[in-house]
């Protein structure tokens, strides 16, 4: 798309007596043409052959060359195709043009669709020209550094101009006259479409009378074969000439006159900066400034130097592997950022499994020296420090009038219990039933077996054997047994003695100790 | 191919593609993914249940230091000889008679070697409670496994019998010779604490006997309006005590509680007697008891 920005043209053209070559800068809204030459043809050779002489002499190089071929030199098909979309609709025209006899196998063809669409029927106008003739032109241009950009026909050329300077004969049916040097171009816009075209060769009449009359005729044959050729029967309303306003207004008056039609003039220069008009004849430069305003516009329907295609097998499947790479790029790209994701969080996972081991391994070489504490703990808690024991049994005895030990044995339990076995010696009964509640509590059991009666001589009226089994203490819990418990117990043995005065069968009282090694009692 | 077939065939491929994908992001996405967060969030828990335990570990391998220094010597020849001293020192500082140790042959494992000391002698209850009150003050790694102790003359003296183990480890921080670490097992930081176990000694036959010779011989007052109470008693020997005083005799401690015009009222072990001036301990106790005896019965 050009922006508005100038881009600068060689616009060639011919027919069998020339040349017509224009440089000009080319714009949307304005063309400024800088040069424009006719160089005469030698009729012995070939166009082709002498382009690029043409140009060398010219001085023409380095150009970005937009071309336009005669009627003459293409052939052309009016076609109607069933409703297709644009891809397909190339490869129909492509189909229908292999096919056609009028058009050559080797030829280039280039389309436009003027009416139809993908659920319509398409009303195609063909266009063909031979590949051997484009590579010819090509390589005319190619030694100058000449690209060739375009290469259209002139009559479509002409016809955008029509359309550009009447913008209203889109909807009407009119005839459109442009004589050259040696051709006179007919052309018929049928609502905007270029509905039929005719290139008419003329011999240099004697005088001007007799070319206006030869002119006159051919138009006249020319609207008399339209309604076949076209299958539209409506009349012709307006007949435009190219021309340079008064320059040729007799000439357009008998036309009028001759036709019974009115005859508009229209001026190709409309918004054309001419430089240099030595050698500028505005009827020669029609088809010319035509194809300047097309590639101006980027309206040039036709185009052989590079005409409409359907996308090849390989374009679709190019198409469908760009897809797929795309699709495979996102999905790569997810599962790049999903695996990254597991094996981020994986590798975590092993750090933390390292981390683990590591703190095994230092537990495990701990243990040993652990083991050795534990044990060691557990080996001086299973013994008990026995002279507090001894206190707070000393706490608990009677009174030394009533209760004395004649032996004294102790002995580690298992489970954290102590055993003391003593022989002693009681006063009486209540002495006994004293020592033996003296003694119970959540710490000691007591078993007192085999109580016999002393002699009366004795000091102590019985004696029995005692064994005591106690709960391996911390000296804290005796200092709390000790500072909370005193009044309550000493209480408790008091109360305990009172009761025990009433008792006289000691021995049947003496309860057998709850061995719980808690104390519960 | 027709539009149907085309549109059959998208539909497979899309539920092929949709179960393929499904299969990978599950197989290579979503367990993987589940199994390591679990891994992850599981072992942060075992983490910090392993560094709790290696906390606590290492706090109590610290007393392991503290062990060592309790051991005996980590040379066995000198443990033994060692700790055996200690013992002798121990029983003839508290005054024992005839003090006998021996050893047996230790008893070893890996890093520690196991010493039963087997103990005798004869001493007074006193005596036995000073030894044990020096055994639980010093801090080496012992223990009594065994203890007998038979009264003799009248349960002035007790033979007994101890049965000690010791430990030597063999990273003891003493090579040749015992520590000095302090034991703080005793309840009662002094030894005076301990005594009233002397004093009471369970193990004396002679029940009231004494308690019949004590006579109160007088209560005096001098110019300060002091009284003092006079107790007589054995082969002519006399103790005064000032009323909160106290005094000691055989198995009993007899404390002056308060004193009128003709009689005294003490502590006697912890019971409360009223004695008149003349008369003996054990008579006193009688007619409490006689007193309390026809009390209840007046009460039935």
């Amino acid at each position: 798309m050009n922006l508005g920005r100038n881009k600068t043209r060689l616009a060639i053209e011919w027919d069998r007596a020339e040349v017509r070559l224009a440089v000009a800068d080319v714009a949307p809204k304005q063309i400024k043409l800088r040069r424009f030459k006719r160089i005469a043809l030698d009729a012995d050779k070939s166009v082709d052959q002498q382009l690029e002489e043409i140009l060398r002499s010219a001085k023409i190089r380095n150009q970005t060359a937009i071309v336009s071929v005669s009627q003459s030199q293409i052939e052309s098909l009016n076609t109607s195709l069933p409703p297709a979309s644009p891809n397909e609709l190339a490869e129909l025209v492509l189909n229908q043009a292999t096919q056609s006899t009028e058009i050559s196998e080797e030829s280039v063809v280039d389309f436009y669709k003027k009416s139809g669409d993908k659920k319509s029927v398409n009303e195609v106008d063909v266009y063909a020209i031979s590949q051997t003739f484009l590579n010819s032109i090509g390589n005319s241009l190619k030694p100058l550094r000449i690209q060739l950009a375009t290469v259209t026909v002139r009559q479509l050329a002409m016809h955008s101009l029509l359309l550009r300077l009447a913008p209203h004969a889109i909807e009407s049916k009119c005839l459109v006259v442009n004589r050259n040097e040696s051709e006179l171009d007919l052309l018929l816009n049928l609502d905007g479409e270029l509905a039929y075209m005719r290139t008419i060769q003329l011999r240099h009449e004697s005088t001007s009378a007799a070319e206006l009359e030869k002119i006159i005729s051919e138009i006249q044959r020319t609207i008399a074969v339209l309604p076949e050729s076209t299958d539209d029967k409506r009349a012709i309303e307006q007949i435009y000439v190219f021309d340079q306003p008064g320059r040729n207004s007799a000439t357009a008056n008998q036309l009028s006159e001759a036709l019974d039609l009115p005859v508009t003039v229209l001026d190709p220069l409309t918004n054309v900066v001419v430089k240099s008009s030595s050698e500028f004849d505005v009827p020669s430069a029609t088809a010319l400034i035509g194809l300047l305003w097309s590639d101006a516009t980027e309206e040039v329907r036709v185009n052989f130097a590079d005409p409409k295609k359907p996308p090849s097998k390989l374009a679709a499947v190019r198409r469908y592997v760009v897809a797929a790479v795309g699709v495979l790029f996102v999905l790569g790209l997810l599962g790049y950022f999903a695996w990254e994701e597991v094996t981020r969080a994986q590798a975590k996972a092993n750090v933390l499994k390292k981390e683990m081991k590591d703190l095994e391994k230092s537990f495990d070489r701990l243990k040993g020296r652990l083991s050795t504490v534990s044990s060691i703990e557990k080996w001086k808690k299973s013994s008990p420090n026995l002279l507090d024991e001894f206190l707070d049994l000393h706490n608990r005895f009677p009174s030394a009038e009533e209760f004395a030990v004649g032996g004294f044995n102790y002995s580690p339990g298992r489970n954290g219990i102590g055993t003391i076995t003593m022989s002693a010696q009681a006063k009486d009964q209540a002495a006994i039933k004293k020592f033996e509640l003296a003694i119970r509590d959540k710490m000691h059991t007591l078993e007192i077996n085999r109580p016999t009666q002393n002699p009366p001589s004795s000091d102590f009226g019985w004696r029995f054997d005692a064994i005591i089994k106690f709960k391996i203490r911390e000296k804290k819990e005796f200092q709390v047994a000790w500072n909370e418990g005193v009044d309550d117990s000493s209480q408790q043995v008091k109360t305990d003695l009172e009761n025990a005065k009433n008792d006289t069968e000691t021995k049947d009282q003496l309860s057998q100790p709850n061995l719980n090694p808690e104390g519960d009692q | 191919m027709n539009r149907s077939r085309v549109l059959l065939l998208s539909l497979l491929g899309a539920i092929l593609i949709y179960f393929a994908g499904e299969y990978v992001y599950t197989n290579y996405y979503a367990i993987p993914l589940k199994e390591a967060t679990d891994a992850e969030r599981d072992l942060g828990e075992e983490i910090q249940q392993q560094k709790r335990k290696i906390r606590i570990a290492q706090r109590r391998i610290e007393k392991i230091d503290e062990i060592n220094r309790q051991s005996l010597p980590s040379s066995l020849q000198y443990a033994r000889a060692s700790y055996q001293e200690f013992l002798l020192l121990k029983m003839t500082q508290s005054g024992w008679q005839k003090p006998n140790v021996t050893v047996s042959s230790p008893k070893t494992t890996k890093s520690i070697a196991r010493f039963t000391f087997t103990v005798s002698g004869k001493c007074s209850t006193r005596d036995l409670v000073s030894f044990l009150y020096e055994f639980y003050s010093s801090g080496h790694l012992h223990k009594i496994k065994q203890l007998s102790m038979n009264p003799v003359a009248g349960g002035q003296f007790l033979n007994v019998g101890l049965s000690i183990e010791a430990l030597a480890l063999t990273r003891s921080s003493n090579k040749n010779e015992l520590g000095s670490e302090v034991g703080e097992s005793l309840a009662i930081e002094n030894l005076d604490g301990y005594l009233p176990i002397a004093i009471r000694n369970v193990f004396s036959s002679d029940g009231d006997k004494i308690l019949r010779t004590i006579t109160i011989s007088g209560i005096t007052s001098n110019r300060r309006g002091n009284k003092q109470v006079w107790f007589s008693y054995g082969n002519q020997q006399t103790e005064i005590v000032d009323v909160g005083g106290s005094f000691q005799v055989g198995s009993f401690e007899i404390k002056v509680e308060g004193v009128d015009r003709e009689r005294a009222q003490i502590d006697l072990n912890g019971r409360k007697v009223s004695v008149r001036a003349g008369e003996t301990i054990a008579d006193a106790i009688a007619n409490d008891a006689a007193t309390a005896t026809a009390q209840l019965n007046n009460k039935k």
